[in-house]
């Protein structure tokens, strides 16, 4: 009796059991989706989950959501986390928002599909601003690297100036407050819990509000790449 | 001795018991109905605990039932009183709470629990509904749905992000955002 009452109780405090990467991609692997893509997807999700640029909690329950819709849609979904795997991005921090979480926000709000295949493009071409726009005036010294290296520092930094880049971008309205108090704002808070204080400091030093126009003014004319 | 003459014994030495014995079985048919029909006297507590533990007589039905109910009362219990569990491994309990008299559901979706609903309680029927989520350092976006209703500006958020015009909350955890 007082073990049952125990199991029942105690049950509740128990995190969730993680998923293995292995139970990721197998469930990857059984999804009806068309075998190229699974194949091309394949590698670089299990190096991201190996490097911890994805997580297996958020991925499975991403697979999950996406094996529900058509296999199109699907299709068009991981072919963007392929493209930012490759490229060394993270796409699911584990303590925030990211590609992943986001695509899984807007399932659950309802959003018809075009939305979230527009938004998520909109946010990777984020990414990719970010990170080349920093590189060319030498804010940051490396990009992030591809799927198996090792994260850098600056990776997340590339997150998450990217992230309230798209949130202006992706706003209808206007803001009351300049990007780039958004900007700071955002990093500040983040200073001494994901992000360094030696990451932040010398970015804050030399961000200015040309830097953030010249990353938003590429989000959308950035190609498929 | 001659055979006719010890047959003649052995039939008077039986005719001899017979006799003897015939007043012992005068009315044995009904003191042995008696007996049968007398109730038998229960054995001491103890004998009867101890024979229970060493021949325990199972219902399975009711063991079940009993099993669960137990497990029911303890999984109540677990919700009423201990913190909830999240998706992410353990770290600083965070409150959610939000009012909503009158409402039959409430939960909380957010980047911590990949926006897969985590419910929220009104234990003494206030209609303020709570949860603790453990959550470890970051920047969470999230929003309560209230009845299925979508809720994005809590009170209690850091600050609210407007995409497509939806809002959701954000709430920072652990650094200088805290």
């Amino acid at each position: 009796m007082v073990a049952l009452l125990f199991v029942g109780a105690v049950g509740q405090l128990l995190p969730f059991s993680s998923p293995a990467p292995d139970e990721v991609l197998a469930f990857l692997q059984a999804m009806e989706i068309a075998p190229a893509i699974k194949a091309a997807f394949s590698p670089v999700l299990g190096a991201g989950l190996a490097t911890g640029r994805a997580t297996p909690q958020v991925s499975l329950e991403l697979l999950r959501r996406l094996a529900e819709l058509p296999a199109r849609e699907a299709e068009e979904a991981l072919d963007v986390f392929r493209r930012a795997l490759e490229r060394g991005f993270i796409v699911d921090t584990g303590a925030g928002s990211s590609l992943m979480n986001r695509v899984l926000m807007r399932l659950r709000m309802g959003a018809p599909w075009e939305l979230v295949k527009y938004e998520l493009a909109a946010r990777y071409n984020a990414l990719v601003a970010t990170e080349e726009v920093l590189l060319r005036h030498a804010v940051i010294g490396r990009g992030a690297q591809a799927p198996g290296g090792p994260v850098l520092p600056t990776d997340r930094l590339i997150l998450e100036v990217a992230w309230v880049v798209a949130d202006y971008q992706l706003d209808p309205q206007p803001r009351a407050d300049p990007l780039e108090a958004s900007v700071r704002v955002r990093l500040v808070n983040l200073s001494g819990s994901v992000l360094s204080p030696s990451i932040v400091e010398p970015f804050l030093a030399a961000l200015t509000p040309e830097l953030l126009q010249e990353i938003a003014g590429r989000v959308f004319q950035i190609e498929r790449r | 001795m001659p055979w006719d003459e010890l047959d003649r014994l052995i039939r008077a030495a039986v005719v001899r018991e017979v006799e003897r014995g015939l007043p012992a079985l005068e009315g044995l048919e009904g003191r042995v109905i008696q007996r049968l029909a007398r109730p038998v006297g229960r054995p001491a507590l103890a004998r009867r605990l101890c024979a229970a533990l060493a021949w325990p007589r199972i219902r399975l039905g009711w063991a079940l039932a009993t099993g669960v109910a137990l497990l029911a009362v303890g999984i109540f219990v677990g919700r009423v009183l201990l913190p909830s569990r999240g998706t992410l491994p353990a770290a600083g309990a965070n409150l959610f709470t939000v009012a909503a008299p009158g409402a039959t559901s409430v939960a909380v979706v957010g980047d911590f629990s990949a926006w897969q609903p985590i419910g929220l309680f009104d234990h003494d029927g206030d209609g303020v509904w709570t949860v603790t989520v453990a959550l470890p350092p970051g920047r969470y976006e999230y929003a309560y749905l209230v009845d299925g209703r979508w809720v994005g500006q809590d009170p209690l958020a850091s600050e609210y992000v407007r995409t497509f015009g939806e809002y959701v909350s954000v709430r920072y955890i652990g650094g200088e955002g805290l």
